[in-house]
């Protein structure tokens, strides 16, 4: 079962995103600022990480960078969740070091296809005919 | 030059010296027929006495004969007395002389009465009478000689005397006459002939000549006084107007010296007003903007629970409490609409919208928009056509932008428009210079009139009051597309009529100018950098509208082109660009494309680069000499052009680009084969998956596999299923060109791991053929960017 570790500080959001993975069979680990999502990315090794960018003590950026500087951590998907829709938002967050880019609110199906595009193996892929 | 000079006199001696003249003349003409007069008295006078002497004479002679014939005695002492005589003789009628008298003092002679001369002076008087007794008988002749000069002397002598005494005497009192005169006729003349020079030396008007008699002069110097006077008022008048004018100046320069102070003081108000207004609408805007992101989070959370809740009352079957979070669902998303929509425009009016300038495919964009909107469109059951050729190629320009106007007014058409026909057209227009894409969104919907179209482009104003609760929307994005088409240098336009119609026009360069904008601009330099399939163009013109023509024709045709409009600009870009080709003007001003060749070719890391000559000027040889690599004149010809830059373009780029094709069928592969290699890309074939993986075991590593599905030995998906293990194959782009009818699900697996699926036979050869190109886009890109050295493959 894929692990997803979820960088958010707004409890709604974080709530409701680790509620509806977890319906989906994503096991959902938490942080609530840029320095614990570093931290708990090398405590939990997730298998993808949904990275809010506007976040506390450090930016999602800033954590994002740190993670692909750190040869533990280089090789985890990170997708970048922002509120700001607009496209330096993703030329940013790729150039930080993340994977993939959705705005917020989340579309739930949309980011569940980018999730599933950047797991090795998706759970929820439906066997190939 | 005499007759100049007399006229040179003044006047008063002309007039003079006339009086003169005319009293001399008059004078002569007297004096000459009174002496005429007097010459002929005197004669007269002189012949009378002498005629009587002779009488008395005669009679005593007469009588002195008859008593004596022989008249010795004859007594002619009595003619001593008188004092004219001065000759006398008595001749016998045998003309013997008898008796003869001559003046004392004299030298006179008596001739014989023949030879007596003719009387020829007036002053000597000659005469010979014969002499007869009172019976007639001859006697003898009387000869008799008489000289009045000393008369004539005395008398004419005086009157000469007398007559020069009274010339003179007459030209004196003429004299004193024309003085006189001159007083009451020259005077006035010689007046106004210095109150003329007066005036016409001092411009003195204020001169006035005394008036002088009703005669011709009189009326002259009336005249005259008078046209002085009607000079003087004139002047006076005029100096009267001038000063006025010169007054009404100078209130005017105060006036506007007051007007300007009073402008000036207006606009600085107005410019504080303004500034203050600006920040007040900043301060509004970022308000606003962050109001907007503050908004956004709690409607985050909103939608994100609604759809959960949604999603466990699907499950639960509870339909009632489903078609509610439904509508809540459908209300939160309205609002994050207006949301985003005041946002924008809060961005736009802050001045914080940015451009973001990129190289994008236009029918990419079109099939997104496309498919985004459908089910809008069907919502109403309206027909979408669109309408865009497939060469139709790239721009550069903000791609989000033009996707967001595009989904707004299609959007709008699907609103306004039910059982109708939605139409989407992208055109290229070359205009001003310069290449113009033009989308047109046209539907068959209720149509504007021209007060609604007035006020359709303006923030919170919709064409209808009542349109806004029946139709929703926020009346927002017509006035935000708008703006983002002029932050481009473009703009939206629109046509309708009532009951007919709209027809929504956007119109933006096919190259975003980002100095044009005073937008901040964010411009992707790597994208622009890109490596082009075919390979980077630099353009060396100075002409504009050849750039325009080169950049449009080089891009559709997979070339990625840069601009430089002079020759150093050329060199420079050269040196930063590293462009495949150089495509050369030769005719520019500053630095000519003589020059920037041969400086081009004096620059090691730019001497291999293939230049093209592109010029109106016919010159061969020099551009060979020169070490260009191609020459063509100018009008520029597609036919002529493409081929060179096909031959030049440097072909060690795609030597490394191959494509992986794996297909059973013959013929098919033969179609795609040719295909790429009419392209210039190296193709590796392989009949079936299982040749492919020993293709890629063989250390083939191509930037793209094409692949049918169908396959004996080993399939598509099986293939597909090999290579994701391997680290360096599953990042391969795979495009599947398959007859197979796929089920969604068999659809939704391939797409994690394909880049695209295309249906044999109906897909179109340049879909195929993009799709190639930015395969071998991101192989350059992601290749060691070392000019000219070709990437090894992997072996």
């Amino acid at each position: 079962m894929a692990k997803i570790l979820i960088v958010e500080d707004n409890e709604m959001n974080r709530d409701m995103l680790s509620r509806r993975l977890e319906r989906r069979g994503f096991t959902v680990a938490i942080a609530v600022d840029g320095g614990e999502g570093v931290a708990k990315a090398h405590s939990e090794m997730p298998d993808l990480i949904l990275m809010d960018m506007s976040l506390p003590v450090i930016d999602g950026w800033e954590a994002s960078r740190q993670l692909r500087a750190d040869p533990a951590t280089v090789a985890i998907p990170i997708i970048a969740l922002t509120a700001h829709a607009m496209t330096n938002d993703r030329d940013m967050a790729l150039k930080a070091g993340c994977n993939d880019y959705d705005t917020k609110p989340v579309d739930l199906p949309r980011l569940l296809g980018k999730i599933e595009a950047l797991l090795p193996k998706s759970p929820t892929s439906p066997p190939p005919p | 030059m005499e007759q100049a000079d007399r006229f040179h006199l003044p006047f008063r001696w002309k007039l003079t010296l006339l009086i003169i003249s005319v009293c001399a003349v008059s004078l002569l003409a007297a004096f000459t027929s009174y002496y005429v007069y007097e010459v002929l008295r005197f004669q007269n006078d002189v012949n009378q006495r002498l005629e009587s002497t002779q009488r008395l004479l005669r009679e005593g002679l007469v009588a002195n004969l008859e008593a004596d014939p022989a008249g010795g005695t004859l007594a002619l002492n009595a003619l001593r007395n008188d004092d004219t005589i001065v000759a006398a003789a008595v001749y016998s009628p045998e003309n013997k002389l008898l008796a003869k008298y001559i003046k004392p003092g004299s030298n006179e002679f008596i001739p014989l009465p023949q030879r007596v001369p003719f009387n020829l002076s007036t002053t000597r008087i000659v005469t010979i009478k014969e002499l007869r007794s009172p019976d007639g008988r001859f006697l003898g002749k009387f000869y008799l000689t008489a000289d009045v000069t000393k008369l004539a002397a005395d008398r004419f002598g005086d009157a000469l005397r007398g007559m020069v005494i009274i010339f003179l005497a007459s030209c004196l009192l003429a004299m004193l006459v024309a003085q006189s005169l001159q007083r009451g006729l020259s005077a006035p003349i010689t007046a106004l002939a210095r109150a003329a020079g007066r005036v016409a030396q001092h411009q003195d008007y204020g001169v006035r000549v005394r008036e002088h008699g009703r005669d011709d002069i009189g009326t002259l110097i009336r005249s005259f006084n008078l046209m002085l006077q009607t000079i003087q008022q004139r002047t006076a008048d005029l100096e009267v107007a001038r000063k006025n004018a010169e007054d009404a100046r100078e209130r005017l320069r105060e006036a506007n010296e007051q007007l300007e102070q009073k402008v000036a003081e207006r606009t600085a108000e107005l410019e504080r007003a303004v500034t203050a207004a600006k920040e007040a609408n900043q301060a509004k805007s970022s308000f606003l903007a962050k109001m907007s992101h503050e908004l956004r989070t709690p409607m985050n959370a909103i939608i994100g629970y609604s759809e959960m809740l949604l999603e466990d009352a699907t499950d639960a079957g509870e339909d009632r409490t489903a078609e509610d979070l439904r509508k809540i669902l459908s209300a939160a998303r309205h609002l994050l609409g207006l949301i985003n929509d005041v946002l924008d425009l809060s961005k736009i009016e802050a001045g914080k919208m940015q451009l973001y300038l990129e190289t994008f495919d236009l029918q990419t964009l079109v099939h997104e928009v496309s498919s985004t909107i459908a089910p809008l469109v069907d919502k109403r059951k309206n027909q979408l056509v669109v309408n865009c050729a497939p060469s139709i190629g790239s721009m550069y320009g903000d791609a989000t932008k033009i996707r967001q106007t595009l989904l707004n007014l299609l959007s709008n058409a699907s609103k306004f428009t039910e059982n109708g026909r939605i139409e989407l057209k992208i055109d290229r227009e070359i205009a001003d210079g310069q290449v113009w894409v033009i989308m047109q969104v046209t539907d068959t919907g209720i149509g504007m009139n021209e007060e609604q179209m007035g006020r359709l482009f303006r923030a919170f104003t919709q064409a209808d009051a009542s349109t806004a609760s029946k139709f929703g929307g926020t009346g927002l994005g017509l006035a935000i597309s708008k703006q983002f088409a002029q932050m481009m240098g473009g703009d939206v336009t629109v046509r309708s009529k009532p009951g007919a119609g709209s027809t929504f026009t956007v119109r933006v360069p096919a190259r975003v100018k980002p100095a044009k904008s005073p937008y901040t601009v964010v411009e992707k330099e790597a994208a622009q950098q890109a490596p082009a399939p075919k390979g980077r163009v630099l353009i060396i013109d100075d002409d504009e509208a050849v750039h325009a023509v080169l950049t449009n024709m080089l891009t559709r045709e997979g070339y990625s082109t840069r601009d430089a409009r002079d020759g150093k600009e050329g060199l420079r870009l050269a040196r930063e660009y590293h462009p495949d080709i150089v495509i050369l003007d030769i005719l520019m001003p500053g630095m000519d494309g003589w020059t920037v060749l041969s400086q081009l070719k004096a620059i090691p890391e730019c001497a291999t680069i293939p230049i093209i000559l592109l010029t109106m000027l016919e010159n061969k040889e020099m551009g060979f000499a020169l070490g260009a690599a191609d020459y063509l004149t100018k009008p520029i010809e597609a036919e002529k052009l493409l081929p060179v830059l096909a031959r030049h373009a440097a072909p060690h780029q795609r030597e490394s680009a191959t494509v992986l094709v794996v297909e059973d069928d013959p013929p098919s592969r033969e179609l795609v084969v040719r295909m790429l290699t009419q392209e210039g890309v190296a193709v590796k074939e392989a009949c079936n998956g299982k040749e492919a993986l020993e293709a890629l075991q063989s250390g083939v590593m191509p930037v793209m596999i094409i692949l049918d599905l169908v396959m004996a030995e080993m399939d598509g998906f099986e293939f597909l299923r090999q290579i994701r293990p391997h680290a360096e194959w599953s990042k391969i782009p795979v495009v599947v060109v398959s007859s197979l009818d796929l089920s969604t699900d068999a659809q939704q697996t391939l797409k994690s791991q394909v880049e695209r699926i295309f249906e044999k036979g109906r897909f179109a050869r340049e879909d195929l053929l993009r799709e190639v190109r930015e395969s071998i886009n991101q192989h350059m890109l992601n290749r060691p960017a070392a000019p000219g050295a070709a990437p090894a493959p992997a072996a």
